[in-house]
């Protein structure tokens, strides 16, 4: 507890509010997203000291995820993907003229799932990574493997098309020079091309510039914002869905922890837990139900720390934002995995710290600043569209200093586009640019090893923890077949019959 | 099926093209592997693409009152390339203003972006003269002096 103490100083807290106040409007507001504003700040914090990128990434990464809330509650537009469930019964209680209270049920919530979270990371971290030590090359290609098959599966109503974009990230992912051999691959004589295709302009125009280009096709520019009524809330009444709060955490933190899973899968699940669990609610869920604001906001912010936790510690990303800060790492040089903490305790520090503090500004902001932001989020959509189009050329060029990356951002964006026509979802395939040289490179390595012993197959295959992981990728593509489900599904009398 | 076919001819030929000849060793054992999968996955969803072809004709039939902006989209992607060409081509000195102890660069990414945002707005159908005017000179400088001259982030 002292080492993340003395991390603090005045800078660094000011640092983490700024980033919350940046996160407030960039996750509040239709359009623009957490992982848009994430990658914006990769390359703007090029050059800062790394604690302080991290500072600030921290501050937009906690309060951007709740503040999807706020548009979610007075506009039915999620302005994150995982505050998705969040409109379910938040829209509808503002539209009872509550919207007040499901502001503040939405920020208390959101707090205590945060720092369950975070709690969760500092505590689990360091056995994760002493697990993580045993680990073989064929262990780090089956769990990115294990990644990609659960992001497919749970990101897309059709797996198929799900695994089909984390394949497409992978082979973006091999463009560029071999990190083994050296051997240009894909280039096709593009001197560009040679250093590969980089995360931020990748990311930037899948989640940012085909964002632009759905809206306009959809020509769905118009938005109704409901009125804030103020109204007297007491803690103590908020308080006493604590018990909820406290399992639907527990679910967003181990979904979290989950690579490819997030936010939205785990507000779902804790959303039809509380279902399941809360007898004779006081409004029904689906009308304005405050449980459910409670288990989607606070599993939600749960999978902050919990998406950390396989990211620190495999250098394993547990969402699109994780992937991101990934990358933050990779350029200040560091190196997340199993032996992060032990080298770089300082930086574990900071990111906890971060957190911690960014949760104390999301309590802050979400109740004093998000009732007033009511007149921010109306922007109209014709306004902030061209905004976003130059937000996303600057973020693009700002990170490698050429003009190729805002190209290849445009041509991203115009793939995110068709993607999303064609129900194809993004997550999988930039979680699979993400990992795709981590597999590529430790796929050679375990079967260069392999090669070497008698029987290669037990030498791959062999230990145990190989064993369950090969095991869970394999239940998890299985049970996502259109046979098996069916099956599954029936009853034992309908199998005999 | 034609990405996994091509990566597939591809990897083939230039592994045979390489010194290398050692699969385990071979920068292009995972790209087949990849292809190979890529393939599969392709059969898997063309097969179901056509067991649901007549469905898909069903329900195209109740969409059609929703009507998609293709035009809209091919407009706004050849405005965004004229925006990449003035800035990649186009080559104008920087010109610097200093007021109030805070300087403002004006170079070809302020004059670029400008008319950029300026089109785009009144493309979007923003009618107000004031906002039309305003906002992509208003946004360009924010932009300029937040990144170029705090943050000193380089601009395109």
């Amino acid at each position: 507890m002292l080492e993340i103490l003395s991390i603090v100083d005045i800078r660094f807290i000011m640092l983490v509010f700024v980033g919350s106040v940046a996160g407030l409007f960039v996750g509040s507001i239709p359009g623009l997203s957490v992982s848009m504003a994430t990658a914006l700040l990769v390359s703007i914090t090029y050059t800062w000291n790394t604690t302080d990128a991290l500072a600030t990434i921290m501050g937009v990464y906690v309060v951007g995820v709740f503040s999807g809330a706020v548009s979610a509650i007075l506009i039915n537009i999620p302005g994150a993907p995982s505050s998705v469930v969040t409109t379910l019964d938040g829209y509808p209680l503002a539209h009872r003229g509550e919207s007040h209270k499901a502001l503040f049920y939405a920020t208390i919530y959101s707090f205590i799932g945060s720092l369950f979270g975070l709690i969760a990371l500092w505590l689990l971290a360091k056995p994760v990574s002493n697990i993580a030590l045993k680990f073989t090359p064929m262990d780090y290609f089956l769990l990115a493997l294990f990644g990609l098959a659960t992001v497919g599966s749970v990101t897309s109503k059709n797996y198929t098309k799900g695994l089909m974009s984390a394949a497409l990230g992978l082979t973006v992912s091999m463009i560029g020079l071999d990190p083994i051999m050296g051997t240009p691959r894909m280039t096709f004589n593009v001197s560009d091309l040679q250093a590969g295709i980089a995360i931020v302009p990748a990311l930037v125009g899948l989640f940012g510039f085909s964002e632009v280009l759905s809206v306009i096709y959809d020509n769905n520019l118009e938005q109704v914002v409901l009125q804030l009524t103020k109204m007297k809330l007491s803690v103590k009444e908020s308080l006493k869905h604590w018990k909820l709060a406290l399992y639907s955490s527990s679910i967003g933190t181990v979904i979290g922890a989950l690579p490819g899973a997030g936010g939205p899968v785990a507000a779902f699940i804790s959303y039809n837990e509380a279902k399941r669990i809360t007898k004779n609610p006081k409004i029904p869920f689906g009308e304005g139900a405050v449980e459910g604001i409670v288990a989607s906001e606070s599993s939600n912010n749960a999978c902050i720390g919990g998406a950390l936790i396989p990211m620190l510690t495999l250098a394993v990303p547990g969402d699109a934002v994780t992937a991101i800060l990934l990358s933050v790492f990779y350029v200040h040089g560091l190196k997340p995995g199993p032996m992060f903490i032990k080298e770089s305790p300082e930086m574990f520090n900071a990111i906890i710290a971060g957190g911690i503090i960014a949760c104390f500004a999301l309590l802050v902001l979400g109740l004093l600043v998000a009732p007033k932001i009511s007149k921010v989020i109306s922007v109209p959509k014709n306004i902030l569209l061209p905004i976003v189009v130059v937000l996303c050329v600057i973020g693009s060029f700002a990170c490698n200093n050429r003009l190729f990356d805002v190209i290849l951002m445009f041509m991203f964006g115009l793939i995110g586009f068709l993607m999303r026509r064609f129900d194809y979802p993004a997550a999988p395939m930039v979680l699979a640019i993400v990992l795709g040289g981590m597999m590529d490179s430790n796929f050679r390595r375990a079967v260069s090893l392999a090669s070497s012993t008698d029987n290669m197959l037990l030498s791959m295959f062999g230990r145990p923890i190989t064993i369950v992981l090969l095991t869970l990728t394999i239940l998890i593509i299985l049970s996502n077949i259109p046979m098996v489900k069916k099956l599954l599904s029936k009853t034992p009398l309908e199998i005999n019959k | 099926m034609i990405i996994g076919v091509s990566l597939i001819i591809y990897s083939l030929i230039s592994y045979s093209q390489s010194f290398n000849q050692d699969w385990s060793q071979s920068p292009y054992a995972f790209p087949i592997l990849v292809a190979i999968f890529i393939c599969l996955l392709s059969t898997s969803l063309l097969v179901s693409g056509i067991k649901k072809n007549k469905d898909s004709i069903d329900n195209n039939k109740d969409n059609l009152s929703v009507k998609p902006n293709i035009k809209g989209v091919a407009v706004i992607l050849l405005i965004s390339a004229v925006y990449y060409f003035a800035l990649a081509v186009v080559d104008m000195p920087i010109i610097t203003l200093t007021i109030l102890s805070l300087s403002i660069s004006f170079s070809t990414f302020e004059i670029s972006t400008i008319i950029f945002l300026f089109v785009l707005l009144k493309y979007l159908k923003v009618s107000k003269n004031v906002l039309l005017i305003f906002i992509p000179i208003i946004t360009t400088i924010l932009l300029s002096i937040a990144f170029r001259t705090l943050l000193h982030v380089l601009l395109p």
